[in-house]
């Protein structure tokens, strides 16, 4: 409640303040900046756990699901008042919205009030302005008679404020309460994203009753009684309605939904097109140049569902032998849009979305692919983990020889892209990071190490590799090898390699991944190559490879693999009879059980 | 409202550097006088909430007079526009409750308006309301109420009668005369650009018609009834060439049920757009497939683009309203499911009346509550916006020829004037019981109740066709005598 009273209070505060300061920018700077940090902080109190928020309009003021969160003692100087007087039923505003976004809403509106003061635009009117033009991140709902509709029985008083003051003008146009059980009409179109989802007819749903339903004797039988001289109580209301009936009428009234029109006459202009192989040039004109109309629109807005809707009609009538002209004609007027800067964001953002995931994902798929990097990158440097699995997953099911285009998105962006193509299924992941290798970027060489145990490799490649690596680099390869991932064939990599004697001769750390890599790659086999190390002796009291022969051990007391146990148990005996070695760990092989 | 740097005080009383928009001050006052008047009619004057409701004038007053060059107030209005200082008050489809009462307020006391001339007094102000709320059947009495604000002192108001409306004399013939004269020119006029537009697709520029959007823009400041008097006006549709009437008449008919759904003025203008440009999608004869609509309707909006442009929201109304509504609204284009815009579902309506209501050769020709009935009956529309519509039109629409229970034969002329009793209209009577024209028609409210046997006077029996009623034209089209 608090924080909902605060963001309506920053939408009269913006308005006034425009008026105050005649449209001086430079004075409402400051206060946007103030605005925005409000505005930050009262949608994310966790008060207001939405997307939307709806104040509703009152002659008497303002609320907030039912509560008063404005009201004036003046109210012509407010910004609800005006709103009121205009129509406006409600207004909701985004958690996205800034400070900006509002500012130039509401200086749209003075603007258009004062120019009707002066009497231009004398032709509009400041509802039928707002229907038409909806603000991506400001929506209002207009009033429409239909709210006046009311229930059997109620005494008429709606919301229409001044304490119930007016009386409806429409009772004929009673509501019947009695519905027969569950009728909830058209739920899927009213809950739809109507900034992203294709208003598509699939939404539409009506679970009309057979009660319901308009019976033709039924109404004939009360127009022979409406003849009577008395008017019997049944036939008081002629038709009677459903309350969610006219609920979804008047919520379809209330806003004007460009994208439900755009969709449905693309349907029809593609629909045409479709068999345009029967019509001459002459006839199609009207039609390519009515769909460039409307692709021009959804561009502007980008609507990702209609996007989407285009792009799979355009391939549609494509596969259908309508001449290549006409399909690179339609694909130009959308080729352009989705590479815009704002809009790649707004895809990354989408990606991101459970709710809007399924429709960029399709979107992807009609990306060009010098588009790709750079969603690649939004969706990174914004840390949008679910976005870039999901942009990940189209580019492996829908791109031809995707290991090749990724080489060339830059080391910076391959160096990002490694971690998460390797949480993703990609059959073709080993042969790109194999290929990533190639690049000899250290940065590179250090993503892709860490994963190096699921790529096949010949043991002469993989060998030369991890000898020119520096300390670091050969520990990244080595767990690399430890990984649940590893392939099997990786234990004729350290097979053969454990037989060089310089595996032992690194650091200590080196030397017991090595130890590891052995017992997990060869098991019982690493005891040919460790136990030599281990055993060796100078002047029969003392290690010939102190270090690594402590290290190795270290690695063996701490295995907990139970059939290497034995072994383990063996060699621990053996050792801890040494008579020259570190008194701490003489000590930890004795406690050995 | 004070600004301080971090902090903005939007508390009431503190406007005076905040301009305010004309309109809404406008609206504030005809607010104000709403809450003033209306409380006139049921309390006393001594009851303290006028106190209150008096300030509410008041202010909107001072902010009007407050204004740079305003040198006083004036306050009249025209069927069923205000207008002040001049300036018309577009309906607001909130204030649509508050212009019925002061229009009927006014109207009953014969009060034209009122001019203030210098910013009154709170006492005067209450004298004056209180004056104007008071006239009963004083025979001149916006010259009683100067007299009597005179004789108090008060000369900052004065108001002037309601010309033209004089019960009994030729001026209301001339007022009914001028509402009708100014809706029988649009309607011409619009018919005119139909008519011209279908007949020279590819050159109607040539014509230099006026643009229909302006006749539109016209049409929507007339009262609701008015637009529907128009309607009673051609209620006999027989037509040598039908699509252009029917169009116009689609378009009036859609122009006032839009206005009756209190839709945005402009949504209305666009709406009635649509019902005009209905016609396109059978211009062509196309046939009932989808896409051949789709072609031809295209076609012909291309073809009179240039004189006649359509937005895409009228384009697709023209194109969709052919499109059975089916149980769900959702019908079906190569494999796509599409949900009928409710501009096309209004527009499917409102132009299958106008084809049941119009005559054409080898067709039935429906009476308008047949075709209700019929277009009931067939299901493909939008049950819901169906019903709105029979229950805004009323059983027996405005026009409907009907014969009385005691033989009379009348025109249904007004909606009821009980709302819940539509069924019982205005109707004008045209014939005697005994078949007898009469030399002009008598209007009688089919609501009025004989008090002592607690029935109604007179009540429908049924409806006639032009035919079985044998009325002249003439007849229907002459201004009746009032109730």
């Amino acid at each position: 409640m608090k924080a909902a009273k605060g963001i309506y209070r920053d939408v009269e505060k913006l308005y006034r303040l425009y008026a105050l300061y005649n449209r001086s920018q430079e004075q409402l700077q400051q206060h946007v900046k103030i605005v925005d940090q409000n505005l930050a902080q009262n949608f994310g109190s966790g008060q207001l756990n939405r997307e939307w928020v709806k104040f509703d309009f009152l002659m008497s003021g303002v609320k907030f699901e039912g509560s008063e969160v404005f009201k004036a003692d003046i109210p012509e100087t407010t910004f609800g008042y005006l709103l009121f007087c205009e129509g406006v039923k409600a207004l909701l505003v985004s958690r996205n919205m800034e400070a900006k976004d509002l500012l130039q809403w509401e200086t749209r509106i003075r603007e258009f009030v004062e120019s009707q003061d002066v009497g231009k635009n004398q032709e509009s009117d400041l509802a039928s302005m707002l229907w038409k033009n909806p603000h991506p991140s400001i929506r209002v709902y207009l009033y429409n008679s239909l709210l006046e509709v009311t229930s059997e029985g109620s005494d008429g008083s709606t919301d229409q404020g001044m304490g119930g003051a007016l009386i409806s003008d429409n009772t004929s146009m009673g509501v019947s309460s009695q519905t027969s059980g569950g009728i909830k009409g058209n739920v899927l179109w009213r809950d739809r994203d109507v900034d992203w989802d294709l208003p598509s007819g699939e939404l539409v749903y009506h679970q009309m009753s057979e009660a319901d339903d308009l019976k033709a004797e039924q109404v004939e039988r009360l127009r022979a009684e409406l003849a009577d001289a008395s008017v019997s109580d049944r036939a008081r209301k002629i038709l009677p309605f459903r309350s969610d009936e006219v609920d979804g009428l008047r919520q379809e009234m209330e806003m004007f939904d460009q994208n439900h029109v755009d969709f449905n006459l693309l349907a029809r202009y593609f629909a045409v097109l479709k068999s345009s192989s029967k019509l001459d040039p002459k006839a199609l004109a009207p039609i390519l140049q009515a769909i460039a109309k409307v692709a021009v629109a959804i561009v502007d807005r980008f609507h990702g569902g209609l996007i989407v809707f285009y792009l799979k009609r355009l391939q549609m009538i494509e596969a259908g032998g309508v001449s290549a002209d006409v399909v690179t004609k339609l694909r130009s007027y959308l080729k352009e849009s989705v590479s815009k800067p704002e809009n790649l964001l707004l895809l990354s953002s989408a990606l991101n979305e459970a709710s809007r995931v399924k429709i960029a994902k399709q979107l992807v798929e009609f990306l060009e692919s010098k588009d790709r990097p750079i969603l690649f990158t939004s969706l990174s440097d914004m840390n949008r983990e679910n976005g870039i699995q999901a942009f990940l997953q189209v580019l492996i099911e829908k791109v031809p020889d995707l290991d090749q285009e990724l080489l060339k998105w830059g080391e910076e962006r391959i160096v990002r892209l490694i971690p998460h193509l390797q949480k993703l299924n990609w059959a073709d992941s080993s042969k790109f990071f194999a290929r990533c290798l190639r690049f000899r970027s250290p940065s590179i060489l250090r993503a892709i190490l860490p994963l190096l145990g699921e790529l096949s490799m010949k043991f002469e490649e993989a060998s030369s590799l991890f000898e020119r690596l520096t300390d670091q680099e050969k520990h990244l390869f080595l767990e690399g090898l430890l990984s649940p991932r590893t392939l099997k064939d990786w234990a004729i990599f350290v097979r053969r390699y454990l037989q060089k004697d310089t595996w032992f001769q690194g650091s200590e750390d080196l030397t017991g991944l090595w130890t590891r890599v052995a017992l997990r790659h060869l098991g019982g086999e690493a005891f040919q190559v460790i136990d030599p190390v281990i055993g060796a002796r100078s002047f029969r009291f003392w290690p010939q490879y102190s270090t690594a022969r402590s290290a190795i051990l270290e690695v063996l007391l701490s295995h907990k693999e139970s059939s290497l146990r034995s072994k383990i148990h063996e060699l621990v005996d053996r050792e801890k009879g040494l008579l020259f070695q570190n008194g701490e760990l003489k000590q930890r092989l004795k406690d050995y059980r | 409202m004070s600004v301080s740097k971090n902090k903005v005080n939007l508390e009431a009383g503190e406007n005076e550097r905040v301009s305010i928009p004309l309109s809404i001050l406008s609206a504030s006052l005809l607010r104000g006088l709403y809450q003033f008047l209306r409380q006139t009619e049921v309390h006393d004057p001594s009851n303290k909430m006028f106190e209150l409701t008096l300030k509410e004038v008041l202010r909107p007053i001072e902010n009007l007079l407050s204004q740079p060059g305003q040198t006083g107030i004036s306050f009249t209005y025209r069927g069923e526009l205000f207008f002040i200082n001049g300036v018309r008050q577009k309906p607001k489809p909130r204030y649509f409750y508050i212009y019925r009462f002061l229009l009927k307020f006014f109207k009953q006391r014969k009060i034209g308006g009122f001019r203030i001339l210098q910013k009154p007094s709170e006492k005067n102000l209450s004298v004056f309301l209180w004056a104007v709320s008071k006239i009963k059947d004083e025979s001149e009495p916006a010259r009683e109420v100067n007299q009597f604000l005179n004789a108090q002192g008060i000369r900052e108001i004065e108001v002037h009668p309601l010309t033209g409306r004089k019960e009994g004399s030729g001026e209301e013939d001339k007022a009914l005369g001028d509402i009708e004269l100014i809706v029988a020119t649009l309607y011409r006029r619009i018919h005119k650009f139909v008519e011209t537009s279908f007949d020279n697709r590819e050159r109607a520029k040539d014509f230099q018609l006026k643009p229909v959007q302006e006749s539109l823009n016209e049409l929507a400041l007339l009262a609701e009834e008015d637009l529907v008097q128009m309607l009673r006006l051609i209620s006999i549709k027989r037509y040598d060439r039908p699509l252009p009437y029917r169009a116009t008449n689609a378009c009036f008919l859609m122009m006032a049920w839009g206005r009756a759904l209190r839709l945005p003025v402009g949504v209305v203008i666009e709406l009635a757009g649509s019902a005009l440009a209905h016609p396109m999608a059978l211009l062509a004869e196309a046939s009932e497939s989808p896409v051949d609509i789709t072609l031809r309707s295209l076609e012909v909006i291309q073809s009179l683009h240039e004189v006649w442009p359509l937005s895409e929201l009228q384009r697709l109304a023209v194109m969709e309203w052919r499109m059975p509504y089916g149980k769900e609204g959702v019908y079906e284009i190569e494999g796509v499911k599409c949900y009928s815009h409710f501009f096309s579902r209004m527009l499917r309506i409102v132009a299958t009346f106008e084809e049941l209501t119009t005559y054409e050769k080898g067709k039935r020709t429906f009476l308008p509550d047949e075709a209700m009935t019929e277009m009931m009956k067939r299901g493909d529309m939008d049950p819901t916006l169906l019903k709105i519509f029979i229950n805004w039109l009323g059983v027996y629409p405005i026009g409907t020829i009907v014969q009385l229970q005691s033989g009379e034969v009348a025109q249904v002329f007004a909606g009821a004037s009980d709302p819940l009793r539509f069924q019982r209209p205005i109707v004008m009577v045209v014939k005697t019981s005994s078949g007898q024209l009469l030399d002009r028609p008598e209007l009688v409210d089919l609501s009025d109740m004989n008090a002592k046997l607690g029935v109604y006077k007179k009540s429908i029996k049924k409806s006639l066709t032009a035919e079985e009623a044998q009325i002249p034209e003439r007849l229907l089209q002459m201004t009746p005598i009032a109730i």
